[in-house]
C-alpha cells in the first residue's frame, strides 16, 4: 500500500470514529430510570376523588415527566392529578403533574412534571383520580425498586407499573460512567466498571488493528505475487 | 479473472493419493498468517463486548437455553418432563433478583436491576444457603434441539461450578467467543480454498462472518446458533474441499463429521444434508474413473458417521417423550387448520419477497415488506428478545448494501466459465435454497395453522460463510490497487456497525 493511500485509508477511519463519537454527544436521551415493574394487567380502580400511593421510589435520575398506563373503564378516563412527594419526614410536594380527562382505552400518557425532580431521593407517587368516571391503573407484582402501593391508604398486594423520564434530553457519551456502573451489576465477581472502560479503549483500538491487519494481508498477497511471477 | 485460482484444475490431480513420494515432503508447519490473527484479536474484542454487555438472559429464549444446559450440566438428564418445574431455584432467584423474566420484550419500559445492594443481597443469599441447581429439567421450548451445542457450554458451566448462576452464565456466554473465533477461522479457510491463498479475500470473508453484528449478538448468548453457523462454515469449506479435490477420504469423513455434528446442534441443519450429497457426487465423479471404487469404504464410513448419531438422538428424544426437531405444532385452539396449497404458497412466497398484487390473498399477515423487516432487519441485527435495533437509517443503508451486494455476485457469476466453478456453485446453491425453501415452508405451515408467522432474521445465519465468501469474491474481483482499500472499508464500516449496535443495547439497558 503507497503513503498516500494508507493516509487516506486513516484519514477516513478517523473521520469515521469521529462522526461515531460525535453521534454518542447528540442529546436524545430521555430514559431516567424505570421501577421496573411490567404493565401487563390491571392492579388497583379508582373513582373519583380516591388516591393511590407508590413509594418509597428511590430517584435514580431527575423527574421531567412519568409514564403511566392507565384504562378508563368505560367511556374517557377521568382526570389525573399526579403529585410526586417525599416518601418520609414531612411528605412535601416535590412535583405535580395533571392529565387532563377524555383519554379513551389503554393509554400510557406521559405528563410532565413540575418543578422536575432531582435524583438521590426516596419519593411516594400518588395518582388522584379527578372524576368523571373510573380508571383502572396497570401494573405487576412489585419488586424491591416499586415500595408499596396503597388506595386510599389500604395497602394492595401488586405494584403499579411507573416509567420516569428526563425533563431534558441527555447524550449517551454523557451517561458513559453510570452505563458501565450499571453494566457491572450481577456480573461475575471480577467485572467492575472498569472492565467496560478496558473493552472500550480496545474496541476503539481495533481501527487501527484492522489497518494492521489489511496491511499484513496485502503485503503477503504481494509476496505471493512475486513469487509466481519469479516462477 | 477466474473465480478460483489458476490452479485449481490441476489440483486434484496433484493431491489424489497417488504419488508416493508426496509422503515423502515434510508436512508444512502451521503458522496462523498476522492477518488472521489479527481478525481473531478483533473477533475476540467484539465478542467480549457483547457477552458482557448484555444483561442476563437477555437474548432469544437465552433463559430456555440456560436451564437445557444446567439440567444436562446437573443432572445429565434432557429436559421437557413434566412433573418437574422447567427452572431451576438457582436460576429462578437469579432470574427474579435482575428482573430478567420482566425485562423480556420490555425494555423500552422496564431495566434490568440497576441497584448494587440487590446484587449484594443475592450474593449474600446465595453465598450463605444451598440453592438447589438440579431441580429443573421439567418442560422447556428448547427440548426440541439436540443436545450437541449444551454440552459445548456445560464446558465453562463446569469450570465455573463454584461460581453463582451468574459467574456460570457469563462464563458460558464468554465461551462462546470461541464459537466467533470458530466461523470467522471457517471463512478464512473457505475463502483460501475458493479463491486460492489470497489473504486479502480471505480477511474481507472472516471479518464479514466475525464481525457481523447479528452473529457477534446470538454467537455471544447461550444459544445454539452461535455452534450452527461455526459448523456450516466448516462444512461449506469441506464441501469445496471434497469437490476440488476429487473426495479425498479424510475431506469426505471430516464433511460427515461436521455434518452429524451441525444436525446434532439444531434440526435445521437437516437442511445441509442436500448439499453435502452434491458435493460427495460430484467428488465421486471427479475422481479418475479407475480410483472411484476406493472411495467405498470411505463413503460408507461417512453416510455411518452421519446416521448413526443421528438416529441416537432420534431414539433418545423418543425415549424422553419429546419432538426430536423444532416442527410446527398443533393448530391453535379453537382454529381449523387450512390445507397446504401449492398457488397458495407461492402467493406467500411472492408477498414475502415482493408488494402483493391486487389479485391475491392476504398470505402474511406482517406489515411492510417481509424481506426487508425479517431478512434485513432482523438479520443483520435486532437485540434483546429482538424488540430493538439500531437507529432505521442504519437498516436502509444495510439493504442498499446487501442489494448492492447480491446484483454484484449475480454480475459475478453470469462471467464464471469452467465445470468445477459451476459444479462449486452447486454445492452452495443447493445449500442456500434447501434451507431457505424450508424455513419458508415451515412458515407458510405455521401460517395455515393459526401460529402465526415465525421467521427470524437469524434463521439465515448458518449461510454467513457463503455472504463473507460472497464479500470475499468482490474484493477479489476489485483493481488491485482497490482491493485494500476495499478489504479497510468493509472492515471499519463493521467495526462501526458494532459499535452503533453496542451503543443501542447500552442505551437501552442501562439509560
Amino acid at each position: 500500500m503507497s503513503r498516500r493511500t494508507v493516509l487516506a485509508i486513516s484519514s477516513l477511519a478517523v473521520l469515521l470514529v469521529a462522526a461515531l463519537v460525535w453521534s454518542g454527544t447528540r442529546d436524545e436521551l430521555l430514559s431516567s430510570f424505570s421501577i421496573d415493574v411490567d404493565p401487563s394487567s390491571a392492579v388497583a380502580s379508582l373513582a373519583p376523588g380516591q388516591e393511590a400511593c407508590e413509594g418509597p421510589i428511590q430517584t435514580l435520575g431527575p423527574i421531567g415527566y412519568i409514564t403511566l398506563w392507565a384504562t378508563p373503564v368505560a367511556g374517557p378516563g377521568p382526570a389525573l392529578s399526579v403529585m410526586v412527594r417525599e416518601a418520609s419526614g414531612t411528605h412535601s410536594l416535590l412535583g405535580a403533574a395533571r392529565l387532563p380527562a377524555g383519554y379513551v382505552g389503554p393509554s400510557s400518557p406521559e405528563p410532565a412534571v413540575t418543578p422536575a425532580v432531582p435524583p438521590g431521593t426516596a419519593v411516594s407517587v400518588c395518582l388522584r383520580s379527578d372524576g368523571p368516571g373510573r380508571v383502572n391503573l396497570v401494573g405487576d407484582i412489585p419488586n424491591t425498586r416499586s415500595g408499596v402501593l396503597t388506595v386510599d391508604g389500604r395497602r394492595e398486594q401488586d405494584a403499579l407499573a411507573l416509567y420516569f423520564l428526563r425533563p431534558h434530553p441527555v447524550s449517551l457519551l454523557s451517561q458513559v460512567p453510570a452505563i458501565f456502573s450499571r453494566a457491572m451489576l450481577f456480573r461475575p465477581s471480577w467485572v467492575g466498571p472498569w472492565t467496560f472502560w478496558v473493552l472500550a479503549l480496545m474496541l476503539l483500538g481495533t481501527f487501527g488493528v484492522a489497518m494492521f491487519a489489511v496491511a499484513q494481508a496485502q503485503r503477503e498477497d504481494a509476496r505471493s505475487s512475486d513469487r509466481t511471477t519469479a516462477q | 479473472m477466474p473465480m478460483v485460482v489458476p490452479a485449481l484444475a490441476k489440483r486434484a490431480a496433484e493431491q489424489a493419493p497417488t504419488s508416493r513420494a508426496r509422503h515423502m515432503v515434510p508436512r508444512p508447519r502451521i503458522a496462523v498468517p498476522a492477518a488472521l490473527a489479527a481478525i481473531i484479536g478483533i473477533v475476540v474484542v467484539a465478542g467480549l463486548c457483547w457477552a458482557l454487555l448484555v444483561p442476563p438472559w437477555q437474548s432469544p429464549d437465552e433463559n430456555a437455553q440456560f436451564a437445557y444446559a444446567q439440567s444436562i450440566a446437573e443432572r445429565f438428564e434432557l429436559p421437557g418432563d413434566a412433573s418437574r418445574p422447567g427452572w431451576s431455584a438457582d436460576q429462578s432467584l437469579a432470574d427474579d433478583y435482575v428482573n430478567a423474566n420482566a425485562l423480556a420484550f420490555r425494555s423500552s419500559v422496564v431495566r434490568p436491576n440497576w441497584t448494587a445492594r440487590d446484587f449484594k443481597a443475592y450474593q449474600q443469599k446465595v453465598a450463605h444457603s444451598d440453592v438447589p441447581r438440579d431441580d429443573g429439567g421439567g418442560p422447556n421450548p428448547a427440548a426440541s434441539n439436540p443436545p450437541l451445542y449444551y454440552v459445548y457450554a456445560d464446558l465453562a458451566y463446569w469450570a465455573t461450578y463454584w461460581g453463582n448462576a451468574f459467574d456460570r452464565l457469563y462464563a458460558m456466554r464468554i465461551w462462546g467467543i470461541s464459537l466467533l473465533v470458530l466461523a470467522a477461522v471457517g471463512g478464512w479457510l473457505l475463502a483460501g480454498e475458493v479463491l486460492g491463498r489470497r489473504r486479502l479475500p480471505q480477511l474481507a470473508c472472516a471479518a464479514a462472518i466475525g464481525l457481523f453484528p447479528m452473529e457477534t449478538f446470538m454467537a455471544t448468548a447461550v444459544n445454539p446458533d452461535g455452534l450452527q453457523v461455526a459448523l456450516w462454515t466448516f462444512a461449506f469449506w469441506l464441501g469445496a474441499r471434497v469437490i476440488l479435490r476429487a473426495a479425498r477420504p479424510r475431506d469426505v469423513l471430516s464433511l460427515s463429521a461436521v455434518t452429524a455434528a451441525a444436525i446434532l446442534t439444531k434440526g435445521t441443519s437437516y437442511a445441509l444434508l442436500p448439499a453435502v450429497l452434491v458435493a460427495l457426487l460430484i467428488g465421486w465423479l471427479r475422481r479418475p474413473q479407475g480410483q472411484r471404487i476406493d472411495l467405498g469404504l470411505p463413503y460408507s464410513v461417512a453416510g455411518l458417521i452421519v446416521t448413526v448419531p443421528i438416529l441416537a438422538w432420534l431414539q433418545m428424544s423418543g425415549a424422553a417423550g419429546i419432538a426430536a426437531v423444532n416442527a410446527v405444532g398443533s393448530p391453535a385452539a379453537g382454529v381449523q387448520p387450512l390445507p397446504f396449497k401449492v398457488n397458495q404458497f407461492l402467493a406467500y412466497l411472492w408477498q414475502f419477497y415482493l408488494p402483493r398484487l391486487p389479485f391475491m390473498g392476504l398470505e402474511r399477515a406482517t406489515p411492510g415488506l417481509s424481506v426487508y423487516n425479517i431478512w434485513i432487519r432482523t438479520g443483520w441485527g435486532t437485540f434483546g428478545w429482538l424488540e430493538f435495533g439500531m437507529p432505521t437509517w442504519v437498516y436502509t443503508v444495510l439493504a442498499s448494501v446487501t442489494g448492492a451486494i447480491a446484483a454484484a455476485i449475480v454480475a459475478i457469476l453470469a462471467t464464471i466459465r469452467g465445470a468445477v466453478r459451476w459444479e462449486l456453485v452447486a454445492f452452495f446453491a443447493v445449500a442456500f435454497v434447501a434451507l431457505v425453501f424450508g424455513l419458508h415452508l415451515t412458515d407458510y405451515r405455521s401460517i395455515i395453522r393459526g401460529q402465526g408467522a415465525i421467521l427470524q432474521g437469524r434463521y439465515l445465519l448458518p449461510l454467513l460463510g457463503l455472504f463473507g465468501l460472497s464479500i470475499a469474491l468482490i474484493v477479489s474481483r476489485l483493481p488491485l490497487r482497490w482491493r485494500g482499500i476495499g478489504c479497510v472499508a468493509l472492515i471499519v464500516g463493521l467495526l462501526a456497525l458494532q459499535v452503533l449496535a453496542l451503543s443501542s443495547v447500552a442505551a437501552r439497558y442501562y439509560v
